[in-house]
């Protein structure tokens, strides 16, 4: 029986077989390797970066933006405190862009506070009433009453005041007019808008206008009306290279 | 020669050999995926 099955089986034959046997061996050991490492079983990073970032979650006892969180009621994975170290992880790929925006605005708070405490006992608390769309922080900076105001402070302008809605990111002269024709035309008055309204402005505009998101016009209008260029080209390259990306 | 390789009825050392190669190719396919694992981190 072997010797007519041996005619057809050559030694060609028989090292294709074993060639083929050998690559899928490989192969295994490739896919075994990938499995454990989609575990986390295999190929871990090294511990140094994490170790660092849990020695400054220690040393920084409250996130900001898992305060914001909860205060404003949403719901995420990463909501949890404390935080997950992955969440801490300086990496723009990580974070959504709402959650970008949320650190965006709260460093530029942390700024802005000290000027605006400062210049809340002689403005009477003008602030709060003039952006009822802001979320004030619980916890006030604590070298609040120390630094020396650095940007001026927001001055209400007449209606018929005009300013240069251009130079906002993402805002161009059509959408300019549109804003002009609904009463919008300073940086102040923009300020005091919320996103759902601005929307609700782009909607109306027509079809063309329903993909720009107006979620970073206001602050960017805050900055703006309070004459922070530095802080406002600082925010809207925050702005467009997270678009880029 | 061949044929008298491949006539053997007793394969016990080809059969050895066969799985020696095989761990081998596996080990080295492992080690492949896990250093360039390695090196794009």
């Amino acid at each position: 029986m072997n010797e007519t099955t041996n005619s057809a089986y050559t030694f060609g034959t028989a090292s294709f077989e074993i060639i083929l046997l050998l690559i899928g061996c490989f192969a295994l050991g490739a896919l075994l390797c990938y499995v454990l490492k989609k575990m986390g079983l295999c190929c871990k990073k090294s511990v140094k970066p994490t170790l660092v970032v849990e020695d400054q979650a220690e040393s920084e006892p409250l996130d900001p933006v898992a305060q914001m969180r909860a205060r404003i009621g949403t719901s995420s994975p990463t909501a949890s405190y404390p935080p997950p170290v992955s969440a801490q992880m300086p990496r723009m790929e990580q974070e959504t862009t709402y959650e970008a925006d949320l650190r965006s605005l709260l460093k530029g708070r942390s700024s802005d506070n000290e000027t605006i405490s400062t210049n809340s006992n002689s403005s009477n608390n003008t602030r709060s009433t003039a952006f009822p769309s802001r979320i004030t922080p619980s916890m006030p900076p604590k070298a609040t009453q120390v630094v020396e105001p650095t940007v001026a402070p927001i001055v209400i302008p007449d209606e018929d005041h005009v300013d240069d809605l251009k130079k906002l990111e993402g805002i161009g002269s059509k959408i300019e007019k549109l804003l002009n024709e609904a009463g919008i035309k300073s940086y102040a008055k923009l300020a005091t808008m919320d996103r759902d309204a601005l929307k609700a402005i782009l909607d109306a505009g027509g079809g063309q206008f329903k993909l720009h998101e107006p979620k970073s016009w206001p602050y960017q209008a805050e900055l703006a009306a309070k004459q922070n260029w530095q802080r406002l080209k600082e925010y809207q390259d925050f702005l467009i290279s997270g678009r880029n990306t | 020669m061949f044929e008298n390789m491949t006539s053997r009825v007793d394969l016990g050392d080809a059969s050895l050999e066969l799985a020696v190669m095989l761990g081998v190719a596996f080990i080295l396919g492992f080690l492949f995926c896990y250093l360039q694992n390695k090196s794009n981190d």
